[in-house]
């Protein structure tokens, strides 16, 4: 079922667009990487005006008294709640359902391009399983040199620096600065803080470990990321100087 | 301080870091799974498995563990190629460590190593006279001097090596992942002539009435001329040829992915036999006494008559059979991947298991 309608569409698409950019395979991931991020926008853009419109509530006036009447009564304050999301018509878990179909995209992609990539016997032998018949014999192996990568291998330089991985890094530290929404509450604001870290660190960690094809992809989506944000007029700059939550 | 329902963005947060480490232990987890399949292989009295960790020596009567190298398991240090025994009393073995080992068959220590390879070493080696032929992951073909390791020539091919040169008459013939086919000088690695057949060519050729026939994937087996590389016939498979094929007098015996096994007449390409197995065929099958021996990524393996196809027996073992099976003293040994054994030494005329070997930890 997952290499049905997730993995195999994947790696075909990313085959066929390796095929038609003439075999740079660094490029295919780029261009494969802003094509998923065009058919999810739907989601974002869905997942952003729900999360626009809970912060809107918990700034209003009616949302505010409610938090100071029943402060003492946790269970009276969470009827009041969810009659106010049910007057306004807000369901306070729709941020999270674009988030969790995203989930498996982001997944299969992980996969598809390690698989593609097949830097050895086994791997090899499982992507000629995910291959449609109109896919070319004469696309394996792909070739996976770009600029100074081995894209099938996780980055070596003749100089100790891991450009990669600092790559992902520093776009992955600015994606999430610069996208994730400012919490109103100190707890919101503490995770949120977390998370310009924990992403960072995790990523750079994939990115150092794996194949530099998954790593092209971290620095690939979380550009296009930030971009996208930017050409809706959502990203403050100003807040990658600063740490602290900007209201 | 002010507490509000962050449910929705705190629940998001929160989903985006349980989920993303679970997809690190996943990728940790399939990180640690084999790349490649058991590499199995015969000397004077002597079974070689490599897989993972460990070169194994095996005694071929009993399937006790003569020795194995490393002796403790070291970080970043496997190996997948079928050891290549010497006639010098060594066994040489390529790691996916970059490095190729050169043992002593009696008790496993080293006797050189070789460390100018820049990417894995997934093939066989070969031995061609006082050389030893290696086959890169990195495209280079490297020619050792056999006493002492040192390098004698090198030759850089588009892309991947995985199969063991086949060496003859002062020519070594190459396959490449690159999809092409090149004949070397031996002695200086000159090329002579390369071939583009369009496919990738996963494992070795094998030369056959006068003719060079490579299995290729996705353009099924190709007979070559030796001389000049010019393409005689080819012979259309369902599935990627990946095995060696076996030569029985006028046939060239294999198998495709798709798990179907042909017998083909190497004079014209014409089929002779077919028959459907239940699994992926990625090995050289091995052939004694009329009877050529297959077995399947299914875990079967199917004793056939190799001149017609017709059945002899058949037994299903454990895991995925990918490596080539040799025959060894009046054995059939085959290597088994994610099976309960590594190593089952059949016998060759009823299949029944006389022992089987697993490392210990």
């Amino acid at each position: 079922m997952w290499d049905t309608f997730i993995l195999n569409p994947m790696i075909n698409a990313l085959l066929g667009i390796y095929g038609v950019l003439g075999g740079n395979f660094g490029l295919a991931i780029i261009v494969f990487t802003a094509v998923v991020r065009l058919i999810t926008l739907p989601l974002t853009l869905q997942q952003q005006r729900s999360t626009q419109k809970m912060q809107e509530l918990q700034s209003s006036k009616k949302w505010l008294d409610i938090q100071k009447k029943f402060k003492g009564d946790k269970q009276k304050l969470q009827e009041q709640q969810l009659k106010i999301y049910k007057e306004m018509g807000i369901n306070p878990l729709s941020g999270c359902l674009p988030l969790l179909i995203q989930f498996p995209v982001i997944i299969g992609l992980y996969q598809a391009i390690i698989q593609a990539l097949a830097a050895t016997p086994v791997q090899l032998l499982t992507l000629g399983r995910h291959l449609y018949d109109f896919v070319s014999a004469t696309t394996i192996p792909l070739n996976s040199r770009f600029l100074w990568m081995n894209l099938g291998q996780p980055e070596h330089l003749s100089f100790p620096i891991p450009v990669l991985t600092i790559l992902v890094v520093i776009s992955t530290f600015l994606q999430t600065k610069l996208t994730t929404p400012p919490s109103p509450d100190s707890q919101g604001s503490q995770m949120t803080q977390m998370m310009t870290w924990y992403m960072p660190v995790l990523l750079g960690y994939f990115a150092y470990t794996y194949a530099a094809g998954l790593a092209l992809y971290f620095v690939a989506s979380n550009l296009l990321a930030v971009a996208q944000y930017a050409a809706m007029g959502k990203v403050d700059w100003r807040k990658v100087l600063s740490l602290r939550r900007t209201a | 301080m002010r507490r509000t329902d962050q449910s929705g963005p705190r629940l998001a947060i929160l989903l985006t870091v349980a989920l993303s480490s679970l997809t690190l232990a996943g990728c940790s987890e399939a990180a640690g799974a084999a790349n490649s399949w058991p590499g199995l292989s015969a000397g004077d009295q002597v079974i070689y498995v490599s897989f993972n960790a460990a070169v194994h020596a095996i005694d071929p009567a009993s399937g006790a563990e003569r020795w194995r190298f490393p002796a403790e398991a070291q970080r970043n240090v496997t190996f997948f190629a079928a050891p290549t025994p010497t006639d010098d009393g060594h066994v040489i073995v390529g790691g996916y460590d970059n490095k190729v080992y050169s043992l002593n068959a009696e008790d496993g220590s080293v006797a050189w190593t070789f460390e100018g390879a820049s990417n894995r070493i997934v093939g066989p080696t070969s031995v061609a006279g006082d050389l030893v032929l290696v086959p890169g992951s990195d495209g280079v073909l490297y020619a050792l001097h056999s006493r002492d390791g040192t390098q004698a020539w090198s030759f850089k091919a588009a892309e991947a090596l995985w199969a063991d040169p086949l060496a003859d008459d002062g020519r070594v013939y190459v396959a490449s992942l690159d999809h092409h086919i090149y004949a070397l000088n031996q002695q200086t690695g000159a090329e002579i002539w390369r071939k583009d057949l369009e496919g990738a060519i996963a494992d070795s050729p094998v030369l056959a009435g006068g003719r060079l026939l490579v299995g290729t994937l996705g353009k099924g087996l190709q007979a070559l001329d030796p001389a000049s590389g010019n393409v005689d016939w080819v012979f259309a498979t369902d599935g990627w040829v990946w095995g060696t094929p076996a030569i029985y007098q006028e046939l060239a015996i294999f198998g495709d992915v798709n798990g179907a096994a042909y017998g083909v007449s190497v004079a014209d390409g014409s089929q002779v036999w077919r028959i459907q197995l239940d699994g992926a065929l990625t090995a050289r099958p091995a052939l004694e006494n009329g009877l050529v021996y297959l077995p399947t990524e299914a875990g079967t393996v199917y004793a056939r008559h190799a001149e017609s196809g017709d059945p002899e027996w058949q037994i299903p073992l454990s895991g995925k059979l990918l490596s080539d099976p040799i025959l060894t003293g009046d054995s059939l040994v085959v290597a088994s991947l994610e099976g309960d054994t590594l190593v089952t030494s059949l016998d060759p005329g009823t299949g029944s298991t006389r022992w089987s070997f697993q490392p210990a930890k």
